[in-house]
């Protein structure tokens, strides 16, 4: 059959599974938007700004373990996704980024948007490509789906010439392709090694990362920590990789982590880090870091291994098969004094931070912990909560109890303000029938606040809560701590929210008082449309514990 | 400090030269030789010289293997820096 590139192009996305692509049309791209048009199987969403795109595509892309697919067009349009790319390489999200570039023969003369996204996108992509010719289109995007759902995922970044898009060729469906590209095997000498230091360890202490729900562990480490006795903690991304329920599960690793597993990363004598990679926020200075603890790290990127925290055993492989392994080799055993620690520990942070953050007070203003524990309470830990950044972020990771993998979707390791509700668009496109829930500040909501668009078009059911303090909170908090108090341009003067909500057709509500908190929330979640709630939290209010900036995780501060 | 002469096989195709030397910017490790060839139909042979660490370079040839498109990449000689070199390499940065 005789069809255009742009036509293969669609097919291509078929054959690879994908019904659903996020994107924003231009000049460049006709061709692909024209074979797009009428075509049954793939769904497209429209987004307001590129940058929508790329987030978009990655909260699909987290919210179902599938790769996400965006398309722009050449120049601002490439550029513009640029900032999603930087996050998916970070954060280890597998998208694919379509974007069309001019004619071939006019490369290189700085032709109308013209952009040499290719170039821009080296550093930040997992690989990346330009097609020229039509012929290629079929195989490229097998190789490109390949690779970026295979190994340690990530963003790959598709950039096809407006005249291959044109061209005329002969397609054939059933045409076969070979990879050429086959990531790291696993190094199977080090679980004997492995598993005589879990055996002997006395302290040994699991830290779980994104990897686990990326490789769709989390029965594999349930089972591995039941058997060992092992208590957990979980990184940022790792969260909802572990009941928050089961009895092992001690909390959150990091700078505003829980306190015991930060403190007592320093008196474990095992680490088993397992798909996480020691990225500083959890790590804090290097040179105090689990200063008495043997390592065992397991990550599926090779390069994680020995990078940051030099490994005792380290284990290159894929978190659910290598934890399979490893529990044919290691006893049961229970650590009863030692998680005994952790929940003492625990208790004092109850007192001190957690009870003081999240009881309802009559006076004063609320606090952003309240909130979260309301909705948590009332959700019951089983909705999707989409955060931004900043201390919105940090008090979801906190006080939100995820109890259904792939429920917490956040920018982990590029911290995108404006993540949230593109983010959350993509993850309730992925999922129309669980509850999503955008959370973010007033300055992240207003960094992509033009995606409100998608929500009215698309008639999505997506509820957003902005957690509004009229200030830039994590910066404020550094200032406040760190610089003397100097607010520099962290205050905002904001819009009316519910204003601009009305104008996007989405109903919404403004919550200023502790008495009005609980029905506020009901209201959102009974809602069977969108729903935009607007809480006004204190001012003043700080994220702890806290870690601060070049001191150790034994350091970290309560208050 | 040292020396090091390396050996990396790349397919011959756009912008292999760019990802390759990228890695190299990130860990700000100064290139001082190259050379590639055509070693194959659809293969290159690249020399590089550097001066680095040993655990830079660790870090650098884990992130080069993460190149799709690098076939191979290989030390084949290592040597320590002279005072002399060392002092030059110093005032460079």
């Amino acid at each position: 059959m005789e069809m255009t590139g742009a036509q293969v192009l669609v097919r291509s996305l078929l054959q690879m599974g994908v019904d659903t692509v996020f994107g924003y049309p231009g000049g460049a791209i006709m061709p692909v938007y024209d074979a797009l048009f009428n075509e049954d199987g793939l769904r497209h969403i429209l987004v307001r700004h590129e940058q929508g795109a790329a987030i978009a595509a990655e909260g699909y892309a987290k919210a179902l373990n599938k790769v996400g697919v965006c398309i722009a067009t050449s120049g601002p349009g490439a550029t513009n996704l640029v900032t999603g790319i930087a996050d998916a390489m970070l954060d280890s999200i597998p998208i694919v980024c379509i974007t069309g570039q001019v004619n071939s023969f006019l490369i290189g003369t700085d032709a109308f948007q013209e952009a040499d996204i290719i170039g821009m996108t080296l550093p930040i992509t997992k690989w990346n490509y330009q097609i020229s010719k039509a012929t290629e289109i079929q195989y490229i995007i097998s190789k490109a789906f390949h690779i970026a759902i295979s190994g340690r995922p990530g963003p790959v970044l598709i950039d096809i010439t407006k005249d291959a898009q044109q061209e005329l060729l002969q397609f054939d469906l059933s045409q076969i392709n070979v990879f050429d590209y086959s990531p790291d095997l696993i190094d199977e000498k080090f679980y004997f090694k492995a598993a005589q230091l879990i055996n002997q360890a006395q302290r040994p202490f699991i830290l779980a990362g994104h990897g686990i729900t990326i490789a769709e562990a989390e029965a594999e480490l349930e089972g591995f920590i039941n058997l060992t006795g092992i208590p957990v903690a979980c990184t940022l991304l790792g969260l909802s990789a572990v009941n928050p329920e089961h009895h092992l599960y001690v909390g959150m690793l990091g700078m505003h982590g829980n306190y015991a597993p930060n403190i007592l990363t320093n008196e474990a004598d095992l680490i088993i880090a397992v798909g996480m990679r020691f990225d500083d926020r959890v790590t804090g200075s290097l040179k105090s870091y689990a200063v008495n603890a043997k390592v065992i790290h397991i990550d599926i990127d090779r390069a994680e291994l020995n990078k940051n925290v030099k490994a005792d055993v380290p284990i290159c492989g894929d978190a659910k098969v290598v934890l399979n392994q490893l529990k044919q080799h290691v006893i049961p055993r229970n650590h009863d004094s030692w998680v005994k620690r952790f929940k003492e520990l625990y208790q004092i942070e109850h007192e001190v931070v957690i009870s003081n953050e999240t009881q309802k007070k009559d006076i004063g203003l609320i606090k952003m912990a309240e909130v979260i524990n309301l909705l948590s309470k009332k959700t019951d830990g089983n909705a999707i909560i989409v955060s931004d950044v900043g201390q919105n972020q940090m008090t979801v990771a906190r006080y939100y109890d995820f109890k259904n993998p792939r429920s917490h979707i956040t920018s982990g390791g590029l911290g995108t303000m404006g993540y949230a509700l593109p983010a959350g668009i993509g993850a309730k496109v992925a999922k129309p029938n669980t509850e999503v829930i955008v959370v973010c500040g007033d300055g992240g909501i207003q960094m992509n606040i033009q995606e409100l668009a998608v929500i009215a078009q698309e008639n999505l059911n997506l509820k957003i809560i902005i957690l509004n303090n009229e200030y830039l909170g994590m910066v404020r908090q550094w200032q406040e701590l760190f610089f003397d108090k100097r607010y520099s341009f962290t205050e905002l003067l904001n819009p009316n929210f519910q204003k601009i909500a009305e104008a996007y057709s989405i109903p919404s509500l403004r919550v200023d008082d502790h008495s009005l908190l609980s029905q506020g929330i009901d209201q959102l979640l009974q809602a069977k449309t969108s729903f935009l709630l607007e809480v006004m939290v204190e001012k003043q209010g700080k994220v702890f514990p806290m870690v601060e900036a070049g001191s150790g995780v034994g350091d970290v501060r309560l208050q | 400090m040292n020396m090091y002469v390396m050996m990396l096989i790349t397919q011959n195709t756009l912008c292999m030269l760019q990802k390759v030397a990228g890695v190299y910017s990130r860990y700000r490790i100064n290139i001082e030789h190259l050379n590639a060839s055509r070693h194959s139909e659809s293969l290159s042979y690249w020399n590089v010289v550097v001066n680095t660490s040993d655990e830079k370079m660790e870090l650098l040839i884990n992130q080069l293997k993460k190149i799709v498109g690098l076939v191979e990449v290989k030390v084949i000689d290592k040597m320590p820096l002279s005072e002399t070199v060392k002092s030059v390499i110093n005032d460079k940065f």
